[in-house]
Order: structure tokens, then C-alpha cells, then sequence
């Protein structure tokens, strides 16, 4: 049963195969929440902020972020979120390949949950998906705007 | 003095004798030894001139008694004739002598002369009130100058402007408390040319004491060349610096940027078996099998080749290593079954080194070993040799061993001896292990064993090189 405060997943990732081995870990852990997909950081923030044919994503919500990515990358995205003040208390977990020490304290100075770099998500990023499964039922996230 | 001067010496003489002895006493013709004594005392040997002034004196007396004897009454006349002859000789030697001495200080002050004109330093001499007083050539030619154009000039000719202002002030002060020195030590010197332009020097300057009047005598070299020449070589090694640098970006980037989409590949075949497990044929299951297993492959690939690129470039940590611990953890960690030993045989030596270098080679020798076993219960052994500056290092085998032939191939990269089905394998593990020895000064080799097995034999430095530096 999902309801209004079922915590969602907006997934940035441009690679279809890394995406689709996120959601197929979800699955496999009989996860239901939504995970919604955002190729890039310009897609992120028209989801984030809406669009005509859709509405702003209501909290609760939480971001998964890689960091390279064409046209906006994750440290672009994670710029333009906490300087904006509808978005800037944004739940950000940065999933990334890259375990450059400069990536990782960019991302911190950017006020993200955690830093995990793929290698270390666990086979089929169990690890990660028990993290967030624990995250959510423990910690409290920020109210909706509305 | 020639072997003719010296017959023409003799038979001077000897004409001289026969023709007094043959003359009448009162007749003077001992005055002609002077003749012989002159020409032997023009030599270099300044005893042949010698001799031949004692001989001729000597004759001059016995011609006294030989030649016919006069009249009683006139024998005073002679006798005196011959005392003027003896004194007139005398005379010749001593002035001769004093000719020659002479004669030699001239030669060999202009000896010295051409020697400090010649020298491959450019020498200028200066007095208390800093007028050039002496400059060889080659600092004429240095400075474009004439000798007159410069001697009495002051030494700040010589001196860009930009350093003259100072410059009579320094030299007072030299000339207060001279010692040898270095100019300028540290400081970038330049000369000035006659036309203005100025060349990068190197100046030593020493007091020099003459007559009681205190003189600085300064040696330029002209060091253009050689600045060049640093010049180059600093951009040689700075165009090296840069293509290492980039030799290393290139693989962190390749072995990262391919290893996403192989990652991918690995995944998206898991997952077809995993969704269609009921569905597919054997043979696709197979095929889908070996894809990921060379997927796997590409990936230890990329893995070496990224350490390959790093080898011998950066040390990691320096630590104090047991190397009898080290193989023992290196067995630990390796895929070995149960019954194949790993054994340290006799004393294993501890010293400081990088640790991580030095355990790559170890292990890279080790699972060489495992890998190629021929039976599971074989071993490989290790012991070390201490050979003055250097450890060697043997790492034997029973494994089913390396034909001679192939000795010097196995350390290219991507030398495989066995199809990659039957052993995996990059071909890149020893050519990684030569590379980190050599950067460390070592060497390694294959010994050839009688009966199975093989035998590498490595050498590694006991201390490092204090200069040398992690250059990731």
C-alpha cells in the first residue's frame, strides 16, 4: 500500500544500465516506492520544480545523484538546489563510480546525506538499498512546502 | 745546443791551440778562445758552456808551455799577454752567463704571457683604483675589445649599467679584506660587450700581491652555453614531467572510463540468465557464461594495465618490511589450494623500503607459482642471498617450468605462454615485476633449473635512493 508518505526516488543517472540495475535492486528487495528518473541535473530540476504537464515532486523525497553526467553534472545540480530555497533542503545522496577525494569533498561542502561510491554499494547494490530502506523508516524528512 | 755547435765548439778550440802553440809566445792568440767559449755559453746546457770555458782557460796555460819560448828578456811580455788573454776569457764567461740568464727570464715570462692570453678563461687584472691593468685575450675577444681600448680603463666598462652604481663600493671592499671568492654566488652575472649587449657570466675573483702593490685579478667564463644547455635540458625534463603525467591520466581514464561500460555488459548478461533462466538454451546460457568471463578478463586487463603504467612511479608508503612476513601474508591472501606450500627457506632479511612495490613483485612471483602448479600439493619457496648494496631475492617452483627459449620473452607484455582459457592470465603480471625492479636499480632473471620448476631471481636495493620521489 502506497500512500502519501511512501518517501520517493528521483534517480539522476544518464546511464540506462546503471539505472536499470538500481531499479532491478529495488525490485529484487520487493521495494515498492516510486523510483522516478532523471537522465541529467537539467532533467533533475524540471522534476523537481515541475512543469506544465506535471506538478513540483512532494516531499517526501530523497535524490540519488551521479556525479558525471552531460549537459548539468551532479555538482552543478547540487549547486543550483541549495540555492534555490524551494529545493535547498533536498535530501542528496551522491552515487557515483568517481572515489576522487575532490568529488567527494565538493560534495559534502554541498550538504549531501552520503557520499557511495558504486564499487562499494555491494553486489547488486544491496548494501545501498538496505541503507535507504533503514534511512527512511528512521529518519524524519523536511515537511512539503505546500 | 746541436751536435754541430758542439763539433764546431771542439774544432774552434782545437784550431785556436794548434795555431798558439805554433806562434810565438808573445804573439795574443789565446784571445781567440773567446770565440768557442762564446758560442758553447749561448746554449741551454749551461755546463757544456762551462766546461768549455774551463778548457779553454786551461789551454790558454798550456799553450804557455808548448809554444817556442822567447828571449829571457821579454818573457815578462809574454807572461803578461797571457794574464790579459786568462782575464779577457774570464770576462766572456761571466758576461755570457749573465746574457743567457737574462735571455731565459724573457722567454719565460713570455711563456707565461701566452699561456694567460691563450687560457680558456677571460682575465682581467685591476688595481686599488679598479684601472684594468692587464686583459688577456680571451677576454678581449669575451668583450669585443682592443687591448688599448681597455687597459687603464675602469673595470666598470666591463659592467652592465644596471650593476655599475655599486659596483666601486664592492671592489673597495674586496680590496679591504681580499680572499679568493666566487662573484656574486647565487646572484646571475652578466658582462658588457663593447656594443652594449651583455652575456651571462661566471666570475672568480683573487688578490694578487706584486711588488708590494695589491692587484685583483678576476676570471670570467662565459656561460651562455652552458645556460642553453640547462635551458634544454630543464625543458626536456619538463616535457618528460608532462607526458608521465599524462601517460598517467590517460590510464586513470581509459582503465575507468572502460570499465563502465563492461561493468554494464556484465550486468545486462546476468541479467538475461537471470530473467530467462527457464527459456534458454544451453548453448546460450554457455555463451552467455563466457561472455561474462571475458568480460571478467577485460577487467583484470584494465586492472594491470593501470598498474603497469604505475610501476616504478610511485612508491607509497616507505615502511620497515619483514620480507619473511611478507611472503607469509602474501601466501595468506592468495587463491592456493590447502595442500600448496608457500615456504621462506633460511634467514629472510628486514628492511626499509616501499613496502607496496616490493610486495607486488613478491606476490605477482608467488601466484605466477600457484597459477602454473602442476599438482595442488606443490610449492614454491623463497630465500634471499645478501650480496653487499642489494638483496637477491630466488623465488623456485616445482611447477612444470620455463623452456630456455622463452626466458626473455615472458617479461614482454602481454606474454602468455598458455592459451588464456587454461590459465587466465593478462600476460602483463612479470612485465610489471621487471619494470618495478628496474626502477629500483635491481634486475631479474630466470634461472634455468635441471628437472621441473622454474627459479626467478630478483635483486633489490637494501636502502633506497635518497633522491629519489614519488612522482604520482
Amino acid at each position: 500500500m502506497i500512500g502519501d508518505k511512501t518517501v520517493k526516488i528521483l534517480l539522476v543517472e544518464d546511464d540506462e544500465v546503471d539505472a536499470e540495475g538500481i531499479e532491478r535492486a529495488f525490485r529484487k528487495a520487493k521495494i515498492a516506492n516510486p523510483v522516478i528518473r532523471a537522465r541529467d541535473g537539467v532533467e533533475a530540476l524540471e522534476r523537481l520544480r515541475g512543469s506544465s504537464e506535471e506538478p513540483p515532486l512532494a516531499q517526501p523525497f530523497l535524490v540519488l545523484l551521479d556525479l558525471n553526467m552531460p549537459r548539468m553534472d551532479g555538482l552543478s545540480f547540487l549547486d543550483n538546489i541549495r540555492k534555490d530555497p524551494a529545493l535547498q533542503n533536498t535530501i542528496v545522496f551522491v552515487l557515483t563510480t568517481s572515489s576522487a577525494e575532490k568529488d567527494k569533498v565538493a560534495a559534502y561542502k554541498s550538504f549531501v546525506a552520503g557520499y557511495i561510491v558504486k564499487s562499494r554499494a555491494g553486489v547488486d547494490f544491496v548494501e545501498l538499498i538496505g541503507l535507504l530502506d533503514y534511512y527512511w523508516r528512521v529518519v524524519e524528512f523536511p515537511p512539503d512546502r505546500n | 745546443m746541436t751536435a754541430s755547435h758542439f763539433l764546431l765548439t771542439g774544432l774552434l778550440t782545437l784550431a785556436v791551440f794548434v795555431a798558439d802553440a805554433m806562434a810565438p809566445l808573445g804573439v795574443n792568440i789565446p784571445l781567440l778562445y773567446i770565440l768557442p767559449v762564446m758560442l758553447a755559453s749561448g746554449g741551454r746546457d749551461p755546463r757544456i758552456g762551462m766546461t768549455t770555458s774551463v778548457g779553454c782557460l786551461l789551454l790558454t796555460i798550456v799553450g804557455f808551455f808548448v809554444s817556442p819560448s822567447p828571449e829571457a828578456s821579454v818573457l815578462w811580455k809574454a807572461q803578461t799577454n797571457r794574464g790579459m788573454a786568462v782575464l779577457a776569457i774570464g770576462f766572456t764567461v761571466v758576461l755570457s752567463r749573465r746574457q743567457r740568464a737574462l735571455l731565459m727570464r724573457q722567454e719565460a715570462s713570455e711563456r707565461i704571457h701566452r699561456v694567460i692570453d691563450e687560457a680558456p678563461s677571460g682575465m682581467v687584472m685591476i688595481n686599488a683604483d679598479g684601472a684594468i691593468v692587464l686583459a688577456n685575450k680571451t677576454s678581449l675577444r669575451m668583450f669585443e675589445y682592443e687591448e688599448a681600448e681597455l687597459l687603464g680603463q675602469p673595470i666598470e666598462l666591463l659592467v652592465p649599467e644596471r650593476f655599475r652604481v655599486g659596483h666601486p663600493a664592492s671592489r673597495d671592499g674586496f680590496f679591504a679584506a681580499p680572499q679568493p671568492r666566487s662573484m656574486g654566488s647565487g646572484r646571475d652575472l652578466a658582462g658588457r660587450r663593447k656594443d652594449g649587449s651583455e652575456f651571462p657570466v661566471e666570475i672568480g675573483i683573487n688578490p694578487v700581491k706584486l711588488a708590494d702593490e695589491l692587484f685583483v685579478l678576476a676570471t670570467v667564463i662565459d656561460i651562455t652555453e652552458r645556460q642553453q644547455a640547462e635551458a634544454t635540458l630543464r625543458a626536456y625534463a619538463a616535457d618528460l614531467e608532462r607526458s608521465n603525467r599524462e601517460l598517467d591520466d590517460f590510464a586513470y581514464v581509459a582503465s575507468h572510463d572502460l570499465r563502465s561500460p563492461l561493468e554494464a555488459i556484465k550486468n545486462l548478461s546476468k541479467w538475461i540468465v537471470e530473467d530467462n533462466a527457464d527459456l534458454l538454451p544451453d548453448t546460450s546460457k554457455r555463451h552467455l557464461a563466457m561472455m561474462q568471463q571475458r568480460a571478467g578478463r577485460l577487467e583484470s586487463l584494465l586492472d594491470d594495465l593501470l598498474q603497469y603504467s604505475r610501476a616504478g612511479r610511485v612508491h607509497g608508503q616507505i615502511l620497515k618490511v619483514d620480507t619473511g612476513e611478507l611472503v607469509k601474508e602474501i601466501a595468506g591472501l592468495l587463491n592456493a589450494p590447502e595442500s600448496y606450500v608457500v615456504s621462506v627457506v633460511g634467514e629472510m632479511p628486514t628492511l626499509v623500503t616501499a613496502h607496496t612495490p616490493l610486495e607486488q613483485v613478491f606476490r605477482n612471483l608467488i601466484n605466477n607459482a600457484i597459477k602454473h602448479r602442476q599438482q595442488d600439493d606443490g610449492r614454491v619457496e623463497v630465500s634471499c642471498r645478501d650480496l653487499g648494496a642489494f638483496y637477491e631475492f630466488t623465488v623456485s617452483d616445482d611447477g612444470p617450468g620455463i623452456a630456455a627459449e622463452f626466458h626473455q620473452q615472458i617479461f614482454k607484455l602481454f606474454q602468455t605462454l598458455k592459451p588464456r582459457d587454461e590459465v587466465e592470465g593478462s600476460g602483463m603480471g612479470l612485465a610489471i615485476v621487471q619494470k618495478i625492479v628496474e626502477s629500483y636499480d635491481g634486475t631479474i632473471q630466470v634461472v634455468s633449473v635441471p628437472g621441473p620448476g622454474v627459479k626467478f631471481q630478483f635483486t633489490w636495493p637494501k636502502s633506497l635512493n635518497p633522491f629519489a620521489e614519488d612522482k604520482s
